[in-house]
């Protein structure tokens, strides 16, 4: 039998992956990079928010669409400044992917220096630190706070994606854009607008899913750089080019971690857990031995 | 007014020049056809023209206006519209969300009307029109492409082979959509067809080129019965 708060626990970090490897996703569509300062955007987000929280002294949870917004700008920053023009001189998959690489030292540079700048100017923790939760009572079970919220922001922020993408003028555009951006072009939809958006909204999902990570583990800047793997094994697992393929993969990759470690470090078995972020990597191989074109083949050809 | 005056026009890609200073002037209400070997330029002179090609050197007047350096979607503002051979239509959208894409700008009652006009031109896309782009045939997928053109009430279209691959009988019906384009609707239609034999039927006027540089320019029937050009480029024998 599995411990509860295990399953908890797994949930709560598989709703993070999810959001992240689907803002993932959303820039490889958009731009055909792989974008290694995606895990980046989540610590600026969290940092974003942490700052109003330890200055203007702001409840925690009030600071999540703080982070949403800091995730979302630095990555249209990201896009506009460097990107964008990178992909009007013709670079390629792989010099776009090098400027990502770049692009990751460099805010992790910036986020050392930020953090200090917290540190001394404001004597807080600004590295290592968590975030208190409160408990809640439902039907006479304790749930942690984190539990609720990011399950129900998950759901909500998966909603208005979903009504943005498939209801909407704009989001239709922006399907059509991530198709064929040089046809989209050609009917006179500014495509450039449409991805500084796309880079906005991806932002900030990372932005939100970084939110979450000082509840569970101490945050500091490296952080991005360490959460990096299983966001591109959840959106590989997916199908790189599916959004609910993402979505899906960021599950699978969340509770196979979670549980494998858990069920392959209890007795009779008593393995170490230093074998946990190879347990992502054992699924997605399998998965894609399977499933060459990742799981969303299984109901479609992409979103 | 000539609706393109084109003057000593250098196209390319990058630094590799295609087309060597091609002159030519295409009237108002005419059909014009663009044909030539493979190679010779003639999709890379309608991507020019649309602002999809650099250009190199020379001048596009349109509708008297100088439009030579203008991005696409500017020039698609100005009454331009391009039918390309391939990637014309979104595959992962519905047909409904490709024509009404093609009109995005418009309001919503007007995206209506226009839609009902084109679907009187093109009652055929009326059976599919909740159906991914990716399940239709190729002549379906160019009806749509045709479609999303008409929905913007061109002055002048561009179509760039629109009957390659496709089956004799579907090949007519885009021919006898294009003809009405301009026996109907009074627009400007140039044409670039492989099926030369066809299209020179169908044309006013006509512009031969061959490896970049304009061969013939003239009444298209001219062409199609000239003893020296219409057999050695175009291979159309008596």
């Amino acid at each position: 039998m599995i411990d509860p708060n295990i399953l908890l626990d797994a949930l709560v970090y598989s709703n993070m992956l999810a959001l992240l490897s689907l803002s993932l996703t959303l820039t490889i569509m958009t731009l055909k990079v792989a974008n290694f300062a995606h895990g980046d955007l989540a610590i600026i987000g969290v940092y974003g928010a942490y700052t109003f929280i330890v200055i203007a002294g702001l409840a925690t949870y009030l600071t999540m669409p703080l982070a949403f917004l800091f995730g979302g700008i630095y990555a249209v920053l990201c896009y506009l400044l460097i990107y964008s023009p990178l992909r009007r001189r013709g670079a390629n998959f792989v010099m776009l992917m090098i400027a990502s690489m770049a692009i990751d030292i460099a805010t992790r540079a910036l986020l050392q220096i930020y953090a200090d700048l917290l540190k001394f100017n404001f004597k807080v923790y600004s590295r290592a630190f968590i975030f208190n939760d409160f408990t809640a009572n439902i039907l006479g079970v304790q749930v942690r706070g984190l539990v609720l919220v990011s399950s129900l922001s998950v759901i909500a922020l998966l909603a208005l994606l979903y009504i943005l993408l498939m209801k909407t003028k704009f989001g239709v555009a922006m399907r059509a854009a991530i198709e064929n951006p040089a046809l989209a072009e050609v009917l006179g939809i500014n495509v450039e607008k449409v991805y500084a958006t796309s880079w906005f909204l991806a932002g900030g999902f990372a932005g939100i899913a970084g939110f979450f990570l000082p509840f569970r583990i101490p945050t500091s800047p490296d952080l991005g750089f360490i959460i990096l793997l299983p966001i591109f094994a959840a959106s590989i697992l997916g199908g790189i080019n599916s959004l609910s393929g993402a979505v899906v993969g960021g599950y699978i990759v969340g509770f196979s971690e979670i549980l494998g470690t858990y069920l392959l470090s209890q007795p009779p078995i008593n393995l170490s857990t230093a074998y946990r972020p190879a347990i992502p990597f054992t699924i997605l191989i399998i998965t894609l031995l399977l499933l060459p074109q990742g799981i969303a083949s299984l109901w479609s050809r992409g979103d | 007014m000539a609706v393109f005056d084109v003057e000593n026009l250098k196209v390319g890609y990058g630094k590799l020049e295609i087309l060597h200073g091609v002159t030519f002037k295409v009237e108002k209400n005419e059909l014009f056809v663009i044909v030539g070997p493979n190679g010779s330029g003639k999709s890379t002179l309608l991507k020019g023209l649309f602002g999809l090609a650099t250009i190199m050197g020379g001048k596009i007047l349109f509708n008297g206006e100088d439009v030579t350096k203008l991005p696409p979607h500017e020039r698609s503002k100005k009454g331009l519209a391009y039918h390309p051979q391939l990637n014309n239509t979104f595959e992962n959208l519905s047909v409904r969300e490709n024509i009404l894409l093609a009109g995005y700008f418009l309001d919503r009652d007007e995206l209506e009307r226009r839609l009902e006009k084109v679907l009187e031109f093109l009652p055929e896309i009326r059976g599919f029109m909740d159906r991914k782009v990716r399940t239709l045939s190729g002549g379906e997928r160019q009806m749509v492409a045709f479609a999303m053109n008409m929905i913007k009430e061109p002055n002048t279209v561009m179509f760039d082979e629109p009957t390659a691959a496709l089956s004799p009988k579907m090949a007519d019906l885009i021919f006898d959509r294009i003809v009405k384009l301009k026996t109907e609707y009074g627009l400007t239609v140039v044409l670039v067809e492989q099926n030369a034999k066809k299209a020179l039927e169908l044309g006013d006027r006509a512009m031969l080129l061959v490896t970049g540089t304009v061969k013939f320019l003239g009444p298209a029937d001219e062409l199609l019965t000239h003893e020296d050009l219409a057999s050695m480029y175009l291979g159309l024998r008596d």
